[in-house]
């Protein structure tokens, strides 16, 4: 094809205006009809999470809530009765050089944990190293 | 108030106007580590660094993101083109948070699946009490999974343009987080074995205190697009913000769920 018959076919091809909706492009796409189905499928799906939400979850954590309700009760119980077994303090974790480690030093905090419970960890202030 | 005509552009994307948070939030990052690592090491003054070195960098970041918020919602930069590109980055921002917990559960496994001989041979090591995974742990994946499915009704209502529905997901959502977040505490609190208990103390708490990290960091960002739903600043079909917050919680979520299988229970 000589040059000018090529500039000329390529001329001829439709071009895009830019990021612009031409109405035509518009008939084509059916952006609105897609819009309207794009909202009325969200109002199923939003009604069909809205009942998950409510209706299942909402039990279920309830339900687990009364699970772990009991669960940690026995646990209390259970620690009571070894207390009471061993003169009321529960018995020492054992003295592994794994554990309780301080090879660095004291926290900037002090010498235990920052979430140091004095009823279950090993108060370290109190040994001598 | 005449547009200049300079001002338009015959292109979607959002080239952004010079700004300074970027490099001020990069001081203030600076600031927050040299005063970690003096506070840590003991050095005066340390721990006055780092809290202060904190509040610029949070003060900082709201600068930025409140640019954004002002360039996305009042400004019309978010093109579809723009808002397409902010999309695969926040995909791989979640991806590169995904590898930063890989690193924790290798840790996790290198140590686990072969116990070493100093701690008994045994996973938990002796002398050490892991917790049981069927009390609070459980109750915390279910109120994980539930606060995925809320957010979900919340998307899908904003979507529809029901503003009642979509506030009382989101905000049912941000609740079930902060029960989260408080019953870890408590576990955290309760627990027979810390930080310093041996290497299941460490994978224990590095990789459950990350994932704690994320799950304030994610709640605070579902709670600001929750603010933005509530001002009129999402659209039922454009609110990149609140997708992106939902994406990053259900990563939140599914990480949880990992650590839930590998760390809780079969560590246990």
């Amino acid at each position: 094809m000589s040059m000018i018959a090529r500039r000329a076919a390529l001329r001829a091809l439709p071009r895009a205006r830019g990021y612009a909706n031409t109405t035509a492009d518009l008939m084509t796409t059916n952006w609105a009809d897609k819009q309207a189905a794009l909202r009325s499928h969200a109002a199923e799906t939003a009604a069909l999470w809205r009942r998950i939400s409510f209706f299942f979850c909402l039990p279920a954590i309830a339900v687990t809530a009364l699970w772990v309700h009991k669960v940690e009760t026995e646990h209390a119980e259970h620690q009571e009765h070894i207390r009471a077994e061993h003169g009321g303090e529960l018995p020492e974790t054992p003295n592994y050089e794994y554990l309780n480690k301080r090879s660095s030093g004291p926290y900037p905090w002090g010498m235990n944990s920052l979430f140091f419970n004095p009823k279950v960890n090993k108060d370290l202030t109190k040994t001598d190293e | 108030m005449s547009i200049n005509r300079n001002l338009i552009q015959n292109f979607p994307f959002h080239l952004v106007e010079i700004s300074p948070w970027p490099l001020l939030v990069s001081f203030t990052l600076l600031n927050m580590a040299i005063g970690g690592v003096m506070y840590m090491h003991g050095y005066p003054y340390g721990g006055a660094i780092l809290s202060l070195g904190f509040a610029l960098t949070a003060s900082a970041m709201a600068l930025w993101f409140k640019d954004i918020v002002a360039e996305a919602t009042y400004l019309g930069c978010h093109t579809t083109q723009v808002q397409k590109g902010l999309t695969i980055g926040v995909v791989l921002f979640i991806i590169s948070e995904v590898f930063a917990f890989l690193s924790v559960f290798w840790a996790f496994f290198h140590s686990s699946l072969s116990p070493a001989i100093e701690i008994g041979g045994v996973w938990p090591p002796q002398g050490i009490t892991a917790l049981d995974p069927f009390a609070i742990p459980l109750l915390n994946t279910i109120l994980l999974l539930s606060s995925g499915a809320f957010v979900t009704y919340g998307h899908h209502a904003l979507i529809q343009g029901n503003r009642e529905g979509a506030i009382l997901g989101t905000l049912l959502t941000i609740v079930l987080a902060v029960i989260f977040t408080c019953l870890q505490y408590y576990e955290y609190s309760e627990a027979a074995f810390t930080f310093s208990d041996s290497v299941y103390g460490s994978a224990f708490y590095a990789s459950t205190g990350l994932h704690g990290f994320h799950v304030i960091i994610g709640t605070i960002f579902i709670a600001v697009a929750f603010i933005r739903l509530i001002n009129y600043h999402l659209t039922n079909s454009h609110h990149q913000g609140f997708e992106a917050a939902i994406l990053y919680w259900h990563m939140v979520d599914v990480i949880w769920l990992f650590l839930f299988i590998a760390v809780y229970y079969w560590g246990g």
